[in-house]
């Protein structure tokens, strides 16, 4: 039997796979304020392989849908893309999270705090934005964005901030090195949600 | 002369293209294992370099037949797309042949065997999947799922490889430079791990597109 429904369009499902894509994203962000927060404890990696797996399961998802719904609420290229965006914040989340615990014993006392909240921000930003999506609503779309945008401009300057310390003669030669690489993977977490969020900005002006 | 074969559709053609991009990517991986398992012979580019120029003719090749043909049985932006992701694996390789060559002196004695071992497997995937092309249709999906899973979990298991390294890089037992230099390498031999992996998803793509 033919399943119209199957070749017209599963609008709600796509949306909800969205929010979920984004809801993982910020169940890693979660996860990263533990660990960088749990000064003496042994942390895991069980929560971010988790929010990294549910997100890729939810991408594979989408991905197939987009290929044999005939109908798609928005153009599929946009949704590919966003799914694509909202996957790299977990994963990009994990990375750092791997290299952070097996690095430990070289980095004692290495401070991220200036960039958590910043993520934390992003994340949240994000997660209004995709839920926006559903409703078409443009309204503070362009405001989000420009928060976005400055929550990543600022990371930048966090970034070259701790950089300019790392460079700095006498600094311990392989912390500077562990130490640069863990605030690019953090940094690139917020160039993760700014993308996402362009594409949402995107996508939703397209439509309006 | 009119020729309506050539307007119409070249589906062998392009398929034997394809594979020929695979093999190829095979060849760079299979003499950078050759290069890697002899640590104490001298590495030479030409090989390396000859392999990403046959790739790159290939896919100028496939370019051009999707330009001067009208019908395509697989979608033309499905074919390039798998052709440029076939053609960024020799291109991977050579760029971690080219620094090998320059960083000897640090890294002399490095055991790659771990990786080696994983690019085999990935190349082999690739090459096999994208022979599955020919046959696609209903009935061929489960089949192309299982291939791109275990190409994923080759993918999974190049992830685990790097934080066992790092995890050594980081210990404080090497020297700064040693540590920036092999860490270049391992992730340029991730890299091509990656690029096998996108190569599997695009084929997967076109098995699911047309099943």
């Amino acid at each position: 039997m033919i399943n119209f429904q199957r070749i017209l369009g599963r609008e709600d499902e796509f949306f909800t796979l969205l929010e979920a894509s984004a809801q993982e994203g910020a169940n890693a962000v979660s996860a990263l304020k533990r660990i960088l927060n749990s000064a003496n404890g042994s942390p895991s990696l069980k929560d971010f392989a988790e929010a990294r797996r549910k997100d890729k399961e939810l991408t594979t998802t989408l991905e197939e849908m987009l290929i044999t719904t005939f109908v798609t609420p928005l153009e599929r290229e946009d949704l590919e893309e966003l799914g694509v965006a909202l996957y790299k914040i977990p994963k990009t989340v994990e990375k750092f999270a791997e290299r952070y615990i097996i690095a430990a014993p070289q980095i004692a006392g290495a401070d991220f705090n200036r960039q958590l909240p910043l993520i934390e921000q992003a994340i949240q930003i994000v997660l209004k934005m995709v839920h926006a999506l559903r409703e078409g609503d443009l309204g503070d779309i362009k405001g989000l964005q420009n928060q976005l945008q400055a929550l990543e401009s600022e990371a930048d300057d966090v970034l070259t901030e701790s950089l300019a310390k790392f460079y700095e003669p006498g600094f311990p030669s392989l912390r500077a090195v562990i130490l640069k690489e863990l605030s690019d993977l953090l940094e690139k977490v917020i160039d993760r949600c700014r993308d996402a969020g362009n594409v949402i900005s995107h996508v939703l002006l397209k439509n309006s | 002369m009119f020729s309506l074969q050539k307007l119409l559709g070249k589906d062998d053609k392009f398929l034997g293209l394809l594979e020929g991009a695979a093999e190829e990517a095979r060849h760079s991986v299979q003499a950078l294992s050759r290069s890697l398992a002899t640590p104490d012979a001298v590495l030479t580019m030409d090989e390396f370099v000859q392999a990403r120029r046959a790739e790159k003719k290939i896919a100028q090749q496939i370019s051009e037949a999707l330009v001067e043909t009208f019908v395509t049985a697989l979608e033309r932006e499905d074919i390039e797309v798998l052709s440029e992701t076939l053609y960024k694996i020799p291109k991977t390789v050579e760029k971690f042949a080219e620094r090998f060559l320059i960083s000897a002196a640090q890294v002399k004695g490095t055991d790659f065997s771990k990786h080696v071992r994983l690019l085999d497997a990935a190349t082999n995937q690739v090459v096999a999947m994208v022979k599955e092309l020919r046959d696609i249709g209903e009935g061929r999906l489960d089949s192309i799922k299982a291939m791109n899973a275990k190409l994923q979990q080759i993918e999974g298991e190049a992830d685990e490889l790097i934080i066992e390294v790092l995890r050594d890089l980081w210990s404080g037992r090497h020297e700064t430079t040693k540590v920036i230099v092999l860490k270049d390498l391992y992730e340029l031999l991730e890299k091509v791990i990656d690029r096998c992996r996108d190569a599997g998803k695009a084929v997967t793509h076109i098995v699911l597109k047309n099943s």
